[in-house]
Parts: structure tokens; sequence; C-alpha cells
């Protein structure tokens, strides 16, 4: 049977189990070893070896750290890996076939996701990894937190993020006026970099700098993305020392609403200069942005 | 899509063009998409969507794409950008520039 389309009634459902996906893929709850054991000890007996000794860890990071020989092609993600047995599950639910060992190995691997992390097989050893302590996200579902690692396990390693991306802890634990702008010049990454002035305010850190050129001389007519963009550049050369003329573009962008202040060199004296130098020194029309 | 003419998703831009004689065509057949700008932070990548239709080449590290149905750039998780309709046509794909004021050096934007 091939499914084209999907009812409304099956639309539903697939809202809740994606939520309740979700729920497995961002738990932070406890793992019951004896289910984990039990789950993974399956595994094994499919492959007519005997359960092997569990050990556990409190992150994934120290079972890599706890031995060298071990790396990042050894291990299955439990919860963080549920995304493609979510697919194949819910067609079964809705009604495409599998066979009845294909159905039972895949309940088999949903259930290694609800009730797992990362773990590393071997022949006679299983390292097991705790699940994280904290796991937050922002609205859009990405990973944030203003305050904290967004991602944190017991041992105390993990991860700053900011809208999903990730970020040095200092931009995540200083409080915005405290923040200085030379980790802005000195970053090279350009989703960091505009995380920083996220969190630092844009019209602050203008208030730095001068305007040269704006979209607003330029026609509408002749360059709508520079004006969808907002398109302008700035002398920001009072950041450096020794330097008297230093362009930044800044421009908006389309997706997330949010700004970016990037460098140019010294030699873009107006915004036809800057945008061209931005795209490899050819002069182009933007025909879409996003 | 004139020569003169630039689509921009993100610090990727792609342009109209041609596949250079020596170009060799990528073997793309089991993935689903062919990543066009890579993302080092979140591995948000900046990717094409593969189907029958479209084919990758490449040529001193640049990538061409050769697609007679549409298909579309986007992220891989779509909250930094809207993904954007690439036409039939033929396609180069580049990365925009900044400027580093400490070493005074263009280089390739970098997410």
């Amino acid at each position: 049977m091939k499914i084209e389309k999907l009812t409304k009634k099956q639309e539903k459902e697939l809202e809740a189990f994606y939520k309740e996906c979700l729920e497995i893929g961002r738990s932070c709850e406890p793992i019951n070893h004896e289910i984990a054991e039990g789950i993974i000890s399956g595994f094994y007996k499919r492959l007519d070896m005997q359960a092997p000794k569990f050990v556990y860890f409190p992150s994934p990071h120290a079972i890599l750290k706890s031995d060298s020989s071990i790396d990042l092609n050894m291990y299955f993600g439990g919860q963080q890996w549920i995304h493609w047995k979510a697919l194949y599950k819910f067609a079964e639910r809705i009604g495409v076939e599998f066979s009845k060992e294909d159905s039972q190995l895949l309940d088999e691997w949903f259930n290694e996701s609800k009730h797992l992390h990362w773990w590393f097989p071997f022949t006679d050893v299983c390292y097991i990894s705790e699940r994280p302590i904290r796991l937050t996200v922002n609205e859009a579902g990405a990973l944030h937190n203003e305050k904290f690692k967004a991602i944190e396990y017991a041992d105390g390693w993990g991860m700053y993020y900011l809208n999903g991306i990730k970020v040095p802890e200092y931009l995540v634990v200083t409080p915005s006026e405290d923040l200085n702008i030379d980790f802005f010049l000195k970053e090279k990454n350009a989703d960091v970099k505009a995380e920083f002035v996220r969190k630092f305010g844009v019209e602050r850190m203008l208030d730095m700098g001068k305007k040269v050129d704006t979209y607003e001389k330029y026609k509408q007519k002749d360059y709508p993305y520079w004006h969808e963009s907002q398109y302008e550049l700035w002398d920001m050369a009072k950041l450096f020392e020794g330097l008297d003329y230093q362009p930044y573009v800044k421009m908006v962008n389309q997706t997330t609403g949010i700004w970016h202040v990037e460098a140019v060199s010294p030699s873009c004296r107006n915004l036809k200069d800057a945008i061209k130098e931005r795209f490899g020194g050819k002069e182009m029309k933007i025909i879409a942005i996003k | 899509m004139n020569n003169d003419e630039v689509i921009i998703h993100g610090e990727c831009m792609v342009f109209k063009s041609s596949i250079p004689q020596k170009a060799k065509k990528m073997k793309t057949a089991a993935q689903p998409y062919v990543i066009v700008a890579p993302s080092e932070t979140t591995g948000n990548h900046h990717v094409v969507d593969l189907k029958p239709g479209v084919a990758f080449y490449e040529y001193e590290d640049v990538l061409y794409m050769e697609n007679e149905v549409e298909t579309t750039i986007r992220c891989v998780v779509a909250d930094r950008h809207d993904e954007i309709t690439l036409s039939p046509g033929v396609y180069e794909f580049g990365s925009q520039q900044e400027y580093d004021p400490f070493t005074a050096r263009l280089q390739k934007v970098r997410d």
C-alpha cells in the first residue's frame, strides 16, 4: 500500500508522536540500568554473543577520556538517534508493512533510544554513558542557555550554546553590560560574532562607530535586497589602535532577524565597494537572499 | 538568472555558471544532499537536495551543479536561513569574503 497523503487523524497522530519522540531525545531522566542492560544484552544475543560486563560513566566525554583507543566510530547514540527510528516506527503505525522480524528489530532499536544515551559496545565490555543532567533549548528548539551550559553532564562536561550556536563560555556567563568588544574583534566565526552582537546590542556597538553609507541612499527598485538586508557601512576605527579607518558592513539576517556586523577592507569607501569585495571582487546583483 | 546575478544563502553564494571541461562528476548516489558550504560551529551546513536530474561536479575545489529539475539550497536545520529554490540550470557555489583587521587579509566567511 502506497501512502500518498496523511489523513487528518494521522496528522494529529504524527504531531503527538513527534512530541513523544522529542521528549525522549531531550530526556535528562537517570537511566534505568536494569532495562538498559536487558536491551543491550538482547543485541548481543542476536549476534550469538554473551552479555558483556556493563561499566557506567557520567558522560560520553568520560568514556572517551578513559581509553585512548576508543573513538567516535564506536558508539550508538540511544536517545540522540531517535530520529531515524521514529521515521520507520511512524510509517509502521500508519500502515507500512514490515516483516515480523524487521518489526521486532525496530521495536528493539526504538527501545534502545527510549532507555539509553550513548553506549560503546565491545566483545566483553560495554561502556554506557549516563544522560545529561541539563539540556535546555530556546523557543525554536535549538540548544540555548543564557547562564549555564546548555547541555551538561554530572561530571561537569558540557557545552555552551546560544540559539543553537556553540559559543565560548565567556559569551554566556558574562553579563551584557560587562562584555568586552575585544571578544567580537578577535572572534573568527560569523555566527558567534552575530550572537555577540545580539547580546551586546547592535545600537550600543555602533555607538562606537560612524555611519559611512546606507542602503537608504540607493533606490529600492535597483537594490531591493540591499533594502531588505538594510545594508550599512560603518567606520569602527575607534576600536583599533593606530587605524584611521576600518569599515564594517551591518546587515540583518532575513530568516532570524539578527544583526551581523562584518569587516571589509579599508579600500571600501561605500556599500558598492563593500558588497563587491564580499562577493570576491565581482560586481553582482542579488536576486535572492536568505 | 543572468551572469551578473547571485543568490545568497548565508555566507554561500550561488552563480550561474558552466561546467569546466576538466570537472569530475561527483559520486552522490547514496546521499540525500550535497554540502555546498560547511558549518564548523553547528554542523548546520548549507546543502543542496539531491534528486534524479541533479548532478554535482568538482574542479579545483569549486563545486558546480547541473540540475534539470528544481532543487533547493537550505540548511540542515532550517533555523538560521530559510530555503531558496534553484530553477533548472548550471550553477557554481562560492563563499562570501570578510576582512580580518588584525592580519589585514581577506578570508572566507566562516560559520
